[in-house]
């Protein structure tokens, strides 16, 4: 399932998909493919991510039912 | 609520992440014993050829190629190059033709001193015997390295930013 949520919250950062990866230390394939739904990230990488984004786990990684 | 990310049959990944580590070492370690029994080959016989580490040499060699294929196939070394080229001063692309050069000298002066040592008479000779293998084994050995290097670099890349690109459509 695509992680909109996530698009959405670096685009409020007005950030590529490769300037996010470098800001985290991922590669920008990796970036792209959470986005997509295609990988699964580790925790650690989730904190990461929601750490530079200024986001919480719930905001980027859970969605409600309905 | 659910997770974005929820999967129909959860892996332990503890225990997939410490078997993938293990499996790392293994690796390592087939590596170290080539090189150990390599050496020991060449201390029990006085010399290299072939022959005697064949095995050994088509262990690391297949075990690499395999590895390199992979690694292209599964857009993996796209990764590797950009992870690399954030970290370092020197791009993959650098390194890779300083490796050529690099792995071309070394192969000039190993030949080199062996005909010195096996041919000459007088230590002019030996000089002499050096340069000349050396020289020759540079001009012979440098461009064939360089190409397959390059080459075999571009090709993977080439391979692995098209499989990238495409899992990474939408």
């Amino acid at each position: 399932m695509k992680n909109l949520k996530l698009k959405m919250a670096r685009a409020e950062h007005d950030l590529s998909q490769a300037e996010l990866a470098k800001l985290v230390g991922v590669t920008r394939q990796t970036i792209g493919l959470i986005e997509l739904g295609k990988y699964n990230p580790s925790l650690q990488l989730c904190i990461a991510i929601c750490r530079t984004l200024n986001k919480t786990l719930d905001d980027l990684f859970w969605e409600e039912d309905g | 609520m659910k997770m974005l990310f929820r999967k129909k049959r959860y892996q332990d990944e503890r225990v997939t992440a410490e078997q993938n580590r293990i499996y790392r070492e293994i690796y390592l370690l087939i590596y170290v014993i080539c090189f150990l029994s390599i050496v020991y080959k060449f201390i029990m016989n006085g010399e290299i050829s072939l022959n005697l580490v064949g095995t050994e040499m088509l262990i690391v060699l297949v075990s690499g190629i395999y590895y390199a294929i992979r690694s292209a196939k599964l857009g993996l070394f796209s990764a590797e190059v950009e992870i690399h080229d954030q970290k370092n001063k020197w791009s993959y692309q650098s390194k890779t033709i300083f490796s050529g050069i690099g792995i071309g000298v070394l192969l000039g002066i190993i030949f080199g001193v062996n005909s010195a040592y096996q041919y000459a008479d007088s230590q002019m000779q030996a000089y002499y015997y050096f340069f000349l293998v050396f020289i020759v084994t540079l001009i012979i050995y440098m461009p064939i390295l360089l190409l397959l290097m390059l080459g075999s670099y571009s090709a993977a890349k080439k391979k692995s930013d098209k499989v990238i690109e495409k899992q990474l459509e939408e």
